[in-house]
């Protein structure tokens, strides 16, 4: 029982680590970066946006991949990294939308448009709650790890497909903008940033995770008892 | 600027959020466990007891 | 194998034409669902098309989900589908059967809807009657793969039908995208290098989960 008690000592250092990614993170995007020509200050968003919408595609296919090798191997630890990675993935997804939508106001004058790549990512958030909800429909377990898996597996087929029928719909094709530069070094700095912090939320829900399903083993075996 | 700031606090206030339910399921498991290692203690007493007075 | 497939099928048909537990609601939901969406449509001939096309594919879409959700939940009954699951048959095979059936409930739903829309909508989606069968065909194939696969998925589940309809809706997007843009074209006469395109596409996608379905059921159906 002597794992779960460590926890105290670790929560300074996330805190501050935190706290100074994203300090640092909105310094360099609101200084150091240059203004861009036409849309001005409201392209700084893409230092944040794109970052967000890399973390929930890279977290889907991170998230199917522990789906497969949960099927493959069995091993309920894969399972607990599927979950932590679903709910990291589902708030990234959701923060694509907002900042998104945030951008996308100031630029196009409108909250929401069916353009394509707003259609795949409001679909991939679609993917990630519909996972939430059918694991909380269901008991910690064999039975939830294989149906979730399967899901996931199915979800990532679907994905790639949902891009190129969006795309092909109405004959719409965007197109990635030439960056400078210094932009492309401070939103890969931003990406590397907000990934971090991402991946330490993920291991330390990870975490937390196994620590709840041993609690619950041993409250069974102290009921039998 | 205004975009940018908002578009931040989003994502400051999501990590805020999750943070925050992080600690908060921490603690709701720290305190079954205790409540759990205080069970198993009782039982232990309680079965020592039955062991002497037998 | 051939006679144990058909005896699941068979089985099912059966049951449905005995019962009637499936079709009606799925038909009567498809034809008011046609009706309800044909009432706004004052537009001109030749926007028609691309907005009948889109309607179309989601009246099929939602009723169909109707008619997967009840199949689904009839075998719940009295421990069916625990007993269909013990039966000695490989667990891909009670998949390709139940997709089956569902398939047919979806040509079936078609043979109805797509007339109706024609005379609803005034668009003439039977000109070229081929190259509608093709998409109506190919799109109810991917339907019913990805229903069939989630209707297992969500079996024994509290609130199984909202679930169902929740993670089948953004499955099916790309069907419907692809259904909708066909059938404009096919409505508009272009069946050309583009209609082949999104037909190719239906196909592909009825391939992809067809092949997935019969490869992850057997993780579903375990205990």
């Amino acid at each position: 029982m002597g794992i779960i008690t460590t926890s105290k000592s670790g929560r300074p250092v996330l805190w501050t680590s935190l706290v100074a990614v994203l300090l640092t993170g909105a310094i360099v995007a609101m200084y150091l970066a240059p203004t861009e020509q036409t849309m001005g200050d409201v392209q700084r968003v893409m230092y944040v946006h794109i970052a967000v919408a890399w973390l929930a595609l890279l977290g889907f296919v991170a998230m199917a991949a522990c789906g497969l090798a949960y099927l493959l191997s069995r091993n309920l630890w894969w399972d607990q990294w599927s979950m932590a990675t679903c709910e990291i993935g589902w708030l990234c997804s959701t923060l694509t939308l907002v900042t998104g939508s945030l951008w996308a106001h100031a630029a196009w004058g409108t909250w929401w448009t069916w353009d394509p790549r707003l259609v795949s990512s409001f679909i991939l958030w679609a993917f990630y709650s519909g996972n939430l909800i059918l694991r909380s429909g269901l008991d910690d377990g064999p039975q939830r790890a294989r149906l979730s898996a399967v899901l996931v597996i199915i979800g990532v087929a679907d994905v790639p497909l949902v891009v190129m029928a969006t795309r092909w719909f109405r004959g719409i094709h965007p197109v990635s903008p030439a960056m400078e530069p210094s932009m492309r070094y401070v939103l890969l700095a931003s990406m590397v940033g907000l990934t971090a912090i991402m991946t330490l939320l993920l291991v330390r829900r990870r975490t937390q995770l196994q620590h709840e399903s041993l609690v619950m083993q041993l409250q069974m075996q102290a009921d039998e008892n | 600027m205004g975009t940018f700031m908002m578009a931040y606090l989003a994502v400051w206030l999501a990590v805020v959020f999750y943070v925050g339910r992080l600690g908060v399921r921490q603690h709701r498991l720290q305190r079954t466990l205790h409540t759990l290692q205080e069970r198993i203690q009782r039982d232990a007493d309680q079965r020592e007891s039955l062991a002497k007075s037998a | 194998m051939a006679s144990k497939l058909w005896w699941l099928i068979h089985k099912d048909l059966v049951i449905e034409y005995r019962v009637r537990q499936a079709w009606p609601a799925m038909l009567l939901l498809g034809i008011i669902v046609a009706v309800v969406f044909n009432l706004q449509m004052d537009l001109l001939p030749e926007q028609r098309p691309a907005a009948a096309g889109a309607l179309l594919w989601l009246a099929i879409l939602f009723a169909g989900l109707v008619a997967i959700e009840r199949t689904g939940a009839a075998e719940q009954q009295d421990g069916c589908w625990d007993g269909l699951v013990l039966f000695p048959l490989p667990s891909s095979l009670i998949y390709v059967a139940k997709l089956a059936v569902n398939f047919i409930a979806l040509l079936a739903l078609e043979c109805v809807l797509v007339p109706l829309f024609v005379v609803l909508a005034d668009i003439p989606l039977l000109r070229h009657a081929w190259a509608m069968l093709l998409v109506a065909v190919l799109g109810s194939l991917g339907m019913a793969a990805v229903g069939t696969l989630v209707s297992a998925m969500t079996h024994g589940l509290r609130q199984r039908g909202a679930i169902l309809s929740l993670l089948v809706l953004p499955l099916l997007l790309p069907v419907v995208l692809a259904g909708a843009e066909a059938s404009r074209l096919v409505a508009v006469g272009d069946v050309g290098t583009q209609w082949w395109r999104w037909v190719q596409f239906l196909g592909a996608f009825a391939i992809v989960f067809t092949t997935l379905g019969i490869v992850l059921f057997g993780f579903l159906v375990e205990e």
